[in-house]
This record gives structure tokens, sequence and C-alpha cells, in this order.
């Protein structure tokens, strides 16, 4: 079974890239402006994207199947020990992933091994592979993001009609091979290759609308901001691939499985390299900086991209480098605490945001944050479960968003309100969401939140079984984390709640809110299903996903922090209700006085980055700069000019003669020239000048 | 057979006259006909270099052939290029002719 | 004896071919300068005669002075009018290339003499034995000429009648007489035609 998986799945990403040189090719046939371009682009890619679909939810099922055959629920992660005694926690190998040679070099033949440090480069002689891992993490993120892809086309048929640019379906197509490749990948360097590229993709759609500066200023933040950590991640490829020579997930695993105590400050120092480029990719403090304002493309863009595949990039990575950070518990400390930083910071600036994608968008940074302390936590296989739910309902949310503003034409949830009964499909989506992302039972973001608690209360406890976090996060730590995991439930259930009152109750504040109308049925298809998605997943996903850890916690029932956590979502809810309901004239959170001015103001990051980046970034550029200008500018590559120049005068003078531009002067020149070389030539020769003596 | 050096002797000699009647001659075609001296002196220097050292080679021989094939086209064109000239400026003194003046 | 005979028909030789390049840049009259080619390429020709390449000799002769020479001297009764005899024929630079050509002559001559050849440079032999290009086939055998032409030297040979291709259709294009809509208009557009183009008519 998993043999026909394996046969089939590089379809999936094949697919995708099928649908993007034949819109590339239509575009180039047709011409962009042309409505044959405009009508078909999105039918290539959705029909692709249906094919696509198919195999993925084959693949799906085929890896869950063997999963259940080779025992147990553990072969996705090593996680957390609760195995059955009997079955010990298999391991990526045991998944068969398919390698292929892409650069295979030559074999080394009598490498002399030397002190010099070139050769021992030279000697090294690395084979890179292309390859394919199927397990039950990359099957189901494979399946989810083909299916959010889909209903995301389908949407931004209704969404983008206005743009009429088959350039956004085409980069649509691009991005979604380049994130299903990178879920795909078997090793570090492909998935990196194709990490790249989705973060390509994410600049060139951040950028879609690139006539509006903000939009093409945001494109270039995120491209930068992410660069940073993608030099991170970058360099703890090449670390890792000196260390251990060789790249593949399945090798890494074995080998450091085996020998975990080998290097454990190197280690350390590569996970959290790692993580940095986790960081960039998913927007943690302080590197989140770019997510908010990549809320310039296209709603549909933040929808798939922003929202639910690109940016839960780094959670996979980790997840499926979690081996590693096991190694090194003081990682697993770090990524627990920014994870849960971020997530309690965002979640507060999230409270006073007013722009509804904004709202949005911290949201999403907060529940990343999630994710990450979920990781940090040792607990994978729920951050990986949370990961896929809020794929579901975040897509959905920013999608009832875009419908909003497409009826609205704004994005100012204060000129908005009363949108319920003029958009009743939306709102009853949109609510739908904002109760899974509140973490309302029994709805998908529910169960995987009190997943992660639970991970959060086992940690703070040391209950349940050892796991690799209890090395790493002493229990004062523990119950930090799970303090701020808690306030965060509180914030998430508050800000949804503000933004749903103000946005679909009270009265129409604008004109354009009372003219408001429902979005065609292509935009309210996609919703619905998102919606029906968001219901059943939790049902749906919960054996599938959380089986690894299912023997431990009680299945579908609740635990104790699940209870707490239920109740403070409940209490945000209505004390937010409570406060907008009424339509207060003034934002009722002015009252928190100092707290708010550093909400409304972002917690002062941007400022900080821009201080850092005007004063003390560009004065040592401005120092270099001037260095670069004066010597090796203008003393080095001007001066060389500035020497054949003159040079040049004066060989004109010569070479010119008497009269310039007489033809046969140039020829004399050449032939005197020639004369003297071959004088020259001659004598070097014989060294002499003598006929007749020298030689004999 | 006279002594190599002499029949080299006799190419350098018509090599340099040729050199001398092209950079010298103010009639285009008069140059050419420099271009052509200086020719048949190298040709003159493989033939001898054949004769007396490598008597069992073709290459020299060959090498000739090319030669004299790249001076009859050299020639042609040349001489239409002279034509031109002739046509556009109605002269052919390149004195006269300054289109490269700097 | 036999050395008398080889210096004779070397110096008449020699004569001829220095003699007539001397000539060829010292003639005033361009037509003359021509004509002063014929015994310049016969010489060579003769020497390729002495040097046992008799198919080198006829083509000198046939390509040389049976097409080369007679293009130069179509070319100089082109352009006859263009120079009088009564101007100087060459520039000002006379002094300076022959200081150039001088070092010249002195650098190889010096090589010449210098080199250490297989044999010395600069003595009397008896005649070098030509030997077997080819078995069964002598060096100086046309047919042993062909058959290096067309299997070793196969490429050189065809690059080189692409080349005379090229140089045929460039040296029509070149020199033939641009038909300007004007000169095919009639005798009243010959009129109003440029110049050069009405001096060229006259010729």
């Amino acid at each position: 079974m998993l043999e026909f998986a394996y046969e089939y799945s590089w379809l999936i990403v094949a697919l995708p890239v099928l649908a993007f040189v034949l819109i590339a090719g239509v575009i180039i046939i047709a011409g962009k402006g042309q409505a044959l371009a405009r009508v078909t682009a999105p039918w290539i890619l959705i029909l692709c994207l249906l094919g696509a679909l198919g195999i993925a939810g084959g693949t799906l099922v085929t890896t869950l199947h063997v999963q259940d055959r080779k025992g147990g629920m553990h072969i996705v992660l090593p996680v957390n020990g609760n195995a059955p005694a009997e079955a010990a926690a298999p391991t990526l190998a045991d998944w068969n992933p398919r390698e292929v040679d892409w650069l295979a070099p030559e074999p080394a033949q009598n490498v002399v091994s030397t002190d010099h440090p070139m050769e021992s480069i030279r000697s090294w002689n690395p084979t890179l592979r292309m390859g394919v891992l199927l397990d039950p993490l990359s099957a189901t993120m494979l399946f989810v993001v083909v299916l959010v892809s889909l209903l995301v086309q389908i949407y931004s048929m209704g969404y983008m009609k206005r743009e009429e640019h088959p350039r956004f379906y085409l980069y649509m197509a691009l991005f979604t091979a380049s994130m299903l490749g990178m879920v795909i990948a078997s090793n570090l360097v492909q998935m990196f290759i194709f990490w790249e590229l989705v973060g390509l993709c994410s600049y060139l759609l951040i950028g879609f609308w690139f006539p509006k500066p903000e939009a093409a200023r945001a494109a270039i933040k995120a491209f930068v901001v992410t660069r940073f950590g993608d030099l991170g991640l970058l360099i703890a490829v090449i670390a890792l691939w000196l260390g251990y020579g060789d790249v593949s997930f399945a090798n890494l695993q074995t080998a450091i499985v085996q020998n975990p105590a080998v290097a454990p400050l190197s280690l350390t120092v590569i996970a959290i390299l790692i993580f940095i480029g986790a960081s960039g990719k998913s927007a943690q403090f302080p590197l989140h900086i770019w997510l908010p304002d990549a809320m310039e493309g296209p709603t549909s863009v933040s929808a798939l991209i922003h929202a639910a595949t690109m940016v839960a990039a780094g959670v996979f990575l980790v997840a499926r480098l979690h081996f590693i950070f096991e190694a090194a518990p003081t990682a697993l400390l770090v990524v627990a605490l920014v994870g849960g930083f971020t997530a309690i910071f965002a979640a507060s600036i999230g409270l006073v945001q007013n722009d509804m994608k904004k709202v949005m968008a911290y949201s999403t940074i907060s529940q990343l944050g999630y994710m990450m302390m979920g990781l940090g936590l040792a607990a994978p296989a729920a951050a990986f479960f949370h990961l896929t739910t809020h794929a579901f309902f975040k897509a959905l949310l920013f999608l009832t968003a875009g419908s909003v503003i497409h009826a609205v034409h704004t994005q100012d949830i204060r000129e908005m309100g009363g949108l319920f009964s003029k958009m009743k499909v939306t709102a009853v989506t949109c609510l739908i969401g904002g109760l899974a992302l509140a973490g309302i039972v029994p709805l998908a973001g529910f169960f995987s939140k009190d997943k992660l608690l639970e991970a959060a209360w086992d940690v703070a406890m040391h209950t349940g079984e050892h796991t690799a976090a209890w090395d790493g996060i002493s229990q004062p730590l523990g119950w930090l984390i799970l303090i701020m995991a808690l306030v965060t439930v509180l914030m998430t259930a508050f800000y949804t709640t503000r933004m749903w009152v103000l946005v679909f109750l009270g009265k129409p504040r604008t004109h354009g809110a009372e003219h408001a109308h429902e979005s065609p049925a292509t935009m309210t298809f996609s919703l619905v299903v998102l919606a029906a998605l968001t219901c059943v997943a939790g049902f749906l996903l919960v054996p599938m996903l959380t089986g690894m850890e299912w023997a431990r916690t009680n299945g579908f029932g609740l635990s104790p922090v699940g209870i707490v956590g239920l109740l403070l979502a409940v209490g945000g809810i209505a004390w937010a209700y409570r406060l907008y309901r009424p339509a207060p004239a003034q934002e009722p959170l002015q009252k928190l006085g100092w707290a708010y001015v550093g909400m409304s103001n972002l917690w002062y990051v941007n400022t900080f980055f821009m201080w850092l980046a005007g004063r003390v970034v560009l004065v040592l550029g401005l120092l270099v700069a001037r260095f670069d200008k004066a010597v090796i500018d203008g003393g080095l590559v001007d001066g060389t000019a500035w020497l054949t120049g003159r040079l040049g005068h004066v060989l004109r003078r010569v070479g010119a003669g008497p009269s310039p531009g007489q033809l046969q002067y140039y020829a004399l020149v050449i032939f005197l020239l020639a004369a003297l070389v071959l004088v020259a030539m001659v004598t070097g020769h014989t060294g002499s000048f003598m006929p007749g003596v020298v030689g004999r | 057979m006279v002594p190599f050096a002499w029949i080299i002797l006799v190419s350098i000699l018509l090599f340099a006259l040729g050199a001398i009647a092209l950079i010298t001659r103010r009639n285009a075609v008069a140059a050419l006909m420099g271009v052509e001296l200086m020719l048949n002196a190298a040709n003159l220097n493989f033939v001898a270099a054949w004769r007396y050292y490598y008597p069992d080679h073709l290459d020299a021989q060959v090498a000739v052939l090319l030669v004299i094939t790249i001076a009859a086209a050299e020639a042609a064109v040349g001489l239409a290029i002279i034509l031109n000239l002739y046509r556009r400026f109605g002269t052919v003194d390149l004195d006269q002719i300054r289109l490269m003046r700097g | 004896m036999h050395t008398i005979l080889h210096a004779t028909v070397f110096g008449v030789l020699a004569l001829a071919t220095l003699g007539g390049a001397v000539k060829v840049i010292s003639t005033r009259s361009i037509i003359h300068a021509a004509f002063w080619l014929f015994p310049v390429f016969a010489g060579i020709a003769g020497f390729y005669l002495y040097l046992d390449a008799q198919f080198l000799a006829a083509m000198q002769v046939l390509i040389y002075i049976g097409a080369i020479l007679v293009l130069i001297v179509f070319a100089v009764t082109l352009t006859r009018n263009a120079t009088s005899t009564d101007e100087a024929q060459t520039n000002g630079l006379f002094i300076p290339v022959l200081l150039a050509a001088l070092v010249l002559v002195y650098a190889l001559g010096t090589t010449v003499f210098n080199h250490l050849w297989p044999i010395e440079s600069n003595v009397w032999l008896d005649a070098v034995p030509l030997s077997a290009a080819v078995p069964g086939v002598m060096v100086t055998d046309v047919s042993a000429l062909g058959l290096v032409l067309l299997s070793q030297y196969l490429l050189p040979f065809e690059i080189a009648s692409v080349l005379l291709l090229a140089a045929m259709v460039g040296a029509i294009v070149l020199a033939r007489k641009e038909r300007t809509p004007a000169a095919t208009a009639g005798v009243a557009a010959v009129e109003a035609a440029p110049a050069d183009v009405r001096e060229l008519s006259n010729v």
C-alpha cells in the first residue's frame, strides 16, 4: 500500500507545476490582458489541484493505514515515550523514504589528506539527493495544503474578478507547487530549496498590487525579514551536512537518536539556528514584524500563504526536525519560551487592532506562537494538530474577512457594523471560524488547543511520561509558559468576539456598510466548505493525529486544564460581548492606560527595528560606504580607470601620428611594434644579436 | 641546391618591400599590391622550409594552397572595397580618406 | 659547375622577384606598378619550380598572374583618373617605414642564421631527397596533395571553400553599382543623380 503511495505521490507536486507551466504558456500565447488567459488560468489551476487533491487523499489514507498496521500511532514522530512497551517507536527510516541521486559527486580518487584546508573541503564530496518522504506528518500536510489551496482558488475566482490578472494564478500555482515540494522533501537541502521558493512566491504575491507603494514596501519587508531567519537555517543545514555527511531526515534521525550526547552543545546551537529559520517563516517574536504588513496582498493570498500554509512551514520544519530538539533540551526551552511569549504578545496587540485583516494577522502570529510553544513542550503531534485545524479555521476567517471587505470596501472594523442581516453566510461562517479560534467545544480549535494546554500542564506539573522537555524546562518556567498560554486563550476569545461583534452586530456605521451585499457563490462556496471542515476536523483528525498521545490523554473528554481553558474562552467572549455589543463611542480598552498605548504602538518593536536600522546599521553602513567610496571605489577602481584613460590619451597622441586619421600611419605603428616584438623575441631566444655566432 | 638562408633572405626582403608598399603608397590599389607581395613572401617561406627540412610532409603545400585561396578572396573583396571607396569619395588616395580621424 | 648553375638560376629568380618588387614600390605610374607585379609573381613561381613544387607553381601562375594581377589591372583602370602621376605617389612615412623594415630584416635575418636548423642554413647542399608522402605516392605528386587535402585537411579545405563563396558574394555586393531610384528613372534623372554616380557613368 505504501508502495502505491510512493509510486504516485510525486504527482501531487507535479500537477501544480504543470498548472504553472500551462498558465505561463497561456499567458505567453494569449497575452495577459486577453480574455482567454483570464478565463482559463483559474480553471487550469483548479483542475490540476483537484487531481492533486485526489492523490493526496489517497496518500493520506494509505499512510495512516500503514501507520495503524505498524502498531500504535507512534510512527510519525518520536513522541513523549508513551508508546506501548512492546512496540518501540518507529523512526523516519521505517517509512522507506525514496531518494535518487541528483548531484552525485565523482567517486573520490586517491584523496590525499593533507593539512591544507582547501584539500579537506575538496575531499568533502557530498551527494545531493532528491526524494520523497511520506509519513503521517507529510501526508497530512500535503492534504491540508492542497485542500486549502483548492478552496482558496475557487474563492479567488469571485474575489479577484476585478483584478483580472492571470499572473495571480500563475504565482498561486508556483506557490502551491513549492509548498508541496517542501512538505514532501526527504532531505534538508531539498527542503531548503523549496523553502526559499515559497519565500519568493510570498514576496511576489504580497507585492501583487505593486503599484501601491505600501504593497511594494511590504513585499520587500517580508522578503528581507524572512531572509534573516533563512540565514540561520542555512547555517544549520551546512553544519548538519558537514557534521553528519548526510542531510536526509531519516539518516540524520538515526545518527542523532543513536548518539544524542555526541555533541550536545553543537546540537543545541544547530537546533536554535533551525528555530531562527522557523521564526522568520512562522513570524515568531521578534521576526514577526513582516506578517502584519504582508496583509497588503490580496486577501486570498493572506488566507492561503500567510495564515494556512507558508507561515506554518516553520512549525512544520521544527516538527520534522524535532529529533534534534529532543536531543537538545535547552533549545526546547528557547522554543517554548519564544513561542509562548509570541502567543501572548501578538494576542495583546490583536486586542486593539482596528483593521480586520490586521486582527487576523496578529491572531495568526499568536497561534503560530502557540504551536511553537507546543513544539518546545515536546508535544509535536499536538502542535501539528493545531497547525492543521488552524489552517482550516484561519483560512476560513481570512476568506470571510475578504468577503466582508469585498462588500464594504474598507478594512476598518469601526466603519462596518450590522452586516449580519446583509451577509448571513459570511456572518455565520465567520462566527464558526471565530469560535474555533477561541477554542469553543466542539469546534476544531478546541481539541487542538486542549492538547497544547495539556502538554503545558504536564511540563509545569511534571506529570505523565518523562519527556525531553522536562530536562530543559524547570517547573517554574513551565508554570510561566502555562500561564502565558492560558492568558492567550482569554485574549484570543476577547479579540475574536470584539471583531465579530463590531463587524456584524449593531447598526451600520457607514454608507458602505449599509449597502453591503452577500458575496457571489464562488466565494460563499469555499466559506461553507471550510466552515464544515472546521466543525468536523476535530473529530476526524483527533483519532488520526493525536493518537500518538491519545492513550495518555482522555480522548474527546475534557482534561482539568482544558476545562480552565474553555472557561477562560467563554469568559473572554462574554466580556467582549458585554463591552462591544452596546457599540461604545470610545474604545473601552483605553482604560488600560499605558498598556493600551503599548499595544496600539505594537509594543514599539517596529520602532525599535527602525531605530536599529536607521541609527545603528545606517551609521555603520555610512562609515563602510565612505571607506568603500574613498578607498576601494575612488582609489582602486576609479584610479585604474583614470590611469587607463590617461594612458589612452597619451597613446592616442603617439598612435595617431602627425595627422590623425591617416590609415597607413596605423599600419606603420603595427608594423613597427611587430618588428620590435620580433627583436625582443630573437634577443631573448639567442641572448645575442650577432648573426652566425651563437647557437652552433 | 643553394643555401636555405638565401631563399629565406629573398623572402624576408620581399616581405619588407611589401610592407613598405603597403604603408607608403598613397594609391589604395598600390597598397593592396604590397599586401600581395607580403603574402607571396610568406608562401615562399613555407615552400622553402618544406623542401629543405620536411620533404616528406605535405603540410606546407596545403598551407600555401590555402593562403593562395585566401589571397584571391582578399584581392576580390579588397578591390571591391576600393571601387566602393572610389565611388563614394571620388578618390583612392588613402591620405584623403580619413573616416577614422580621431 | 653545378654550383654555378644553381647560383645563376637563383640569381635570375631573385633579381626578377626583388627587382620587380622594388619597381612596384618606386614607379610613379600605378599601371606600371601593376605590370611590375608580373616579374614578382613569375619569379615566385620560378622559385616553386626550383623547389620541386610544380603544382604550386602552376597555381601561382594561374591564380596570381591569371586572376589577381588581371583583377588589379582592372581596378587600376577603373580608378585611373583618381591620382595623377604628377603628384607624389608616396606619403611622408617612407623614412620611418624604411627604418622599421630594416629592423625587421635584421631580426629575421639573424634568426635565420642563428637558429639551430637540422641542416645548417648557410651551406650548399646536394639535392635533398624527396620521399613518399603516402606509400607509393611521391610528395611532389598532385594526387598526394589531393589525398591530404580531402582527408587530413578536409575541414580547412571546406572552410576555405565557404570563404571563397562569401568573398564572391561580398565582392559582388560591394562593387555593384547602387541602384538609386533616380538612376533607373531615365536620362533626366541622371542629371539629378549625385556627382559621383555621374562621374562613374562618364568613365
